[in-house]
């Protein structure tokens, strides 16, 4: 009790410290600057992004920056062995397999991003029509959703490919046609379960506009699980272009994308594995890093999720 | 229940009916026959018709679809374009082994080493053995099984000849293909189930085991591992979609006369017949597989089968 | 001394990516034989961690930092784990909240009964079935023959908390912890559930341990009290010592904020503010920054505890003799 002694002063009353009675430890952030902390935190994400960054920029760029472009053949230099002037080789028409693999994956990029996009405009609104005028309209349109999940729907895909005549378009348009349904299913659930929760409710209640709910209560919310199940379809995607020119339904040579050089490289892969290496090097890191980014993306936007 | 079960298997004909037309009519719509044209010229018209109405091509699109139709509820798949002579349905049939087995071999594997890795990780959250199985699911969904095939048949069949990687002729020549096949399921549920578990860890019913003062192994098998894997079942309809598709391009490459390798060389001879077979065959063994994930999910979960029992 | 359970000392932290969290800040109590304490607080006081830290049933982010649990003389705080698991379910019981999510989705309650039974009683699968008809017969649910083969959403939620209570007492456990176990019921089946206790209780001699937030709650069960604020026990005594005579400002603010049924017009006084941030707890009272009675003193300096009976203490700064007299706005015998 000794350093009590000089205390007797500090018995009046103290002045009110009204910032003291709400302190809430750390500063307040948005819902973005919070994901993105938590984005930032997660290495094995941002590692993905920046290897991604760097994919995309050689798909951009790397055709360009070889001595060769991709199609023209040169029978004096067929399956030559990676080496100064063809960085990656060439293939068996001589064409340089670097700017194959770069082209290739601009294409098979291009290919992913537009279908997932593709997915996310049908999906999204079909989805969101659904939930919003619930009822009949709902009923009939989930029973049709229901009998599309029916499907397996690469069979589909093949049937349209040997139908239709192959193309970057053409796959896209494949890919699409069912691919659409696992995202109107996520987005009809997911506002769903928000119409029903009490801050709609509130908002409701309070007279807010139905427009208004939509726009700053639903979307929102929605925007999270969009952009996550986005970042997984777009690796699916790729992995679907590449399977169907690797059974010979995508595109051809002398195109280029992933599927066709990874084709064209298991063709002659007790001679030239080196053709086989690249391409698939490059789908695996597309791959890894586009599943990693979106779990990271997951993580960060519905830390619920997080484990 | 009963009535439930009846609306699924209506759905179930629905499905399947809309594919069959589906399919039927994508087929009249390809571009090229899978008769050999130029020789089909030189024929006089009346063998060309011939060979059309042996077919059954002669006769007007309608018809064909409505006999096809019939001829499917008697399933009959109708002959090959390209084995003359031979039934569809025979030909899938003797080539349903090889595909069996290495579809049964990487499932059992896949199912078996995916739970035992996802409870590992779960358990063991954050240690090694966790961010080493997040590595192993990353990359078996990340890596497409035909590169992995190819890598596969490439370093352990040509570089190192430890397995034959190609000509179906013994038990051993089975094993590579099952392993690529088999990659991917462990992937999914290794994820599936470290995701399960890790949630089933932090339920207040855990708790509620732990604090009876039951020991480690009797809470671990009887309340968390035991409700992890019952929603494993939930993800079988994706599993068996990841092995069909698998064994499009792994039967190919470790040329194995399966189903799989059939309907690609299908494609590449444009036998329509066959093609339409395997779909159907494919799209009925899909619904079929889904009908029973299903049912037995309502079986193993008391939640649900209590529920739909007093439908 | 005759006490059953003795808390002394405890600190609890818990370990997270934002650094230590202390959520049990030296709380001391004890608990004689078939003694009722009431531990009340706001959410966030620590009085789930520390009932949890008695059981040993801590998140792994969380540690025991200091201090001892003496159950019959022996401290449990620091028991290897395999020993702690046979006073777990035989001498101390525990009943959660939320009786919708405390029993397994996928088992039937006869088992969830019975494995408690088989584990500490070693009895046999019929002795055992016989035993939880009879406990299910003892909390008061009917048809317990045909219950037993039933799963838990079949059962309504105050049902469920019954089997909860059944699984509890099954091995007559000498201390009965129940974190919140009405919170998450109708207000009629509250009733019905803490009727059931008290029978139970007086049935089977069993001390409880009941946390709350409901102070209702506490003056219909309890014959102690101990209040917590931020990790700390601020203030404990007998239920009448509280409620008649509480010393400190937060129980005064508890027992105000709390309805009254037969008076009518009298405003709800709500305590304004949140509880500190116990990753960076403050020097002096923690209450201080809300304590409308708060000196410079109780910003600096934490207050020791004053003795005013043989079961009365409390810690704040008001007890002082150099601090100005304060009267409780609740003085007057206004029991609530």
């Amino acid at each position: 009790m000794t350093q009590m002694d000089n205390v007797d002063a500090l018995f009046k009353p103290a002045a009110a410290r009204p910032d003291e009675r709400e302190k809430i430890a750390g500063k307040s952030l948005t819902a973005f600057q919070d994901s993105w902390r938590r984005l930032r935190q997660n290495k094995a994400a941002i590692v993905s992004l920046v290897i991604l960054v760097i994919m995309l920029l050689l798909a951009i760029v790397g055709p360009w920056i070889g001595h060769h472009d991709y199609y023209t053949t040169d029978y004096n230099a067929v399956y030559q062995k990676p080496n100064a002037d063809h960085w990656f080789g060439t293939d068996k028409f001589g064409r340089d397999q670097w700017a194959r693999v770069w082209q290739g994956t601009r294409v098979s990029l291009l290919i992913a991003v537009l279908a997932a996009a593709l997915d996310l405009v049908i999906g999204v609104a079909y989805g969101a029509i659904s939930a919003l005028f619930g009822g009949r309209v709902d009923n009939v349109m989930q029973r049709i959703v229901e009998i599309l999940t029916g499907i397996p729907s690469l069979i589909i895909i093949i049937l349209l490919m040997m139908v239709m005549k192959p193309g970057i378009v053409t796959i896209m348009v494949a890919m699409s046609i069912t691919g659409w349904v696992n995202m109107a299913r996520l987005v009809r659930a997911h506002i769903m379960k928000l119409k029903s929760q009490e801050f709609v409710l509130a908002a409701r209640t309070l007279g807010t506009s139905t427009g208004r709910i939509i726009t700053k209560h639903l979307i929102p919310n929605t925007i999270g699980i969009i952009v996550i199940n986005t970042m997984f379809t777009i690796p699916s995607a790729i992995f679907t272009e590449a399977f169907l020119s690797f059974i010979g339904l995508g595109l051809q040579s002398p195109m280029s994308s992933l599927g066709v050089l990874i084709n064209d490289g298991f063709a002659s892969l007790n001679t030239q594995a080196y053709l086989l290496l690249y391409p698939s090097v490059v789908i695996v890191l597309i791959m890894v890093t586009f599943n990693i980014l979106g779990d990271g993306l997951r993580d960060a936007l519905d830390p619920r999720m997080r484990k | 229940m009963k009535r439930y079960i009846g609306i699924r298997i209506v759905y179930l004909l629905l499905t399947l009916f809309i594919i069959t037309t589906a399919t039927f009519f994508l087929m009249k719509e390809l571009p090229g026959t899978p008769f050999d044209e130029e020789k089909l010229q030189q024929l006089p018209q009346e063998q060309k018709q011939m060979i059309y109405a042996s077919y059954g091509l002669d006769k007007p699109v309608g018809v064909q679809y409505v006999n096809y139709l019939k001829n499917i509820v008697k399933g009959d798949l109708g002959t090959s374009f390209f084995y003359t002579g031979q039934h569809v349905k025979d030909i899938i049939m003797s080539r349903i082994g090889p595909s069996a087995l290495i579809g049964l071999q990487a499932v059992l594997l896949g199912l078996a080493i995916g739970m035992i890795l996802g409870i590992i990780a779960a358990y063991r959250h954050n240690s090694g053995w966790d961010y080493a199985t997040m590595i192993i699911a990353v990359l078996g969904v990340s890596v497409p099984n035909f590169v992995l095939a190819a890598l596969l048949q490439y370093f352990v069949g040509l570089k190192w000849g430890l397995l034959p990687v190609a000509f179906w002729e013994s038990y051993p020549s089975s094993i590579l293909p099952s392993i690529a096949l088999c990659v991917g399921v462990i992937a999914l549920i290794a994820r599936f189930v470290r995701t399960e578990m890790l949630e089933v860890l932090e339920q207040d019913y855990v708790t509620t085991a732990k604090a009876k003062g039951l020991g480690f192994a009797r809470i671990m098998f009887q309340h968390v591992i035991r409700n992890s894997l019952i929603s494993v079942i939930t993800i079988l309809g994706p599993i068996v979609v990841n092995l069909l598709t698998g064994s499009l391009v792994i039967e190919n490459i470790f040329g194995i006369p399966g189903i799989g390798s059939l309907f690609v060389d299908s494609i590449k001879m444009n036998d329509y017949s066959t093609i339409m077979g395997i779909t159907i065959f494919y799209s009925a063994f899909y619904v079929l597989v889904m009908l029973i994930v299903d049912l037995l999910y309502g079986l193993v979960d008391p939640r649900i089968r209590l529920a739909s029992g007093k439908e | 001394m005759d006490n059953l359970l003795e808390v002394q000392d405890l600190q609890v932290s818990f370990f997270t990516y934002a650094g230590e969290v202390q959520a049990v800040r030296g709380v001391g109590f004890s608990l004689g034989r078939g003694e009722t304490l009431a531990i009340v607080g706001e959410s966030g006081s620590g009085k789930s961690v520390t009932s949890k830290s008695i059981m040993r049933l801590l998140a792994k982010s969380a540690k025991i930092k200091h201090g001892s649990i003496r159950f019959e003389g022996k401290d449990i705080a620091s028991l290897p784990e395999k020993q702690m698991q046979d006073i777990r379910g035989r001498d101390i019981s525990m009943i959660f909240q939320d009786p919708m999510t405390s029993l397994n989705p996928t088992m039937t309650i006869g088992k969830q009964i019975t494995e408690v039974l088989k584990k500490h009683r070693k009895l046999g699968g019929a002795e055992a079935n016989r035993r939880a008809v009879e406990l299910l017969d003892q909390v008061g649910i009917p048809n317990p023959d045909k219950r037993l083969k039933q799963y838990p959403h079949q059962l309504s939620g105050g049902m469920r908390q019954r089997v909860v209570i059944a699984i509890a007492l099954a091995c007559n456990p000498k201390v009965l912890i129940a974190d919140e176990p009405t919170t998450a019921l109708d207000v009629t089946i509250q009733a019905q559930i803490l009727e059931l206790m008290k029978k139970l209780q007086q049935e089977l001699d069993t001390s409880i341990v009941l946390i709350t937030h409901d102070l209702g709650v506490v003056a219909n069960m309890a014959s102690r009290v101990a209040v917590m604020y931020a990790g700390k026990i601020v203030e404990t005594g007998t239920v009448d010592e509280i409620f008649y005579e509480g010393k400190h400002p937060y129980t005064w603010g508890l027992l105000a904020s709390m309805p009254k049924l037969h008076e009518k017009s009298e405003e709800l006084m709500a305590i304004p503010g949140t509880p500190p941030d116990l990753s960076d707890p403050p020097m002096g009272c923690p209450f201080a920054a809300r304590c409308p009675y708060a000196m410079e003193i109780c910003h600096e300096y934490m207050p020791e505890y004053t003795e005013h009976s043989e079961t009365h203490r409390a810690a704040c700064w008001l007890q002082d003799s150099r601090a100005p007299r304060v009267q409780s706005p609740l003085a007057g015998g206004d029991r609530p």
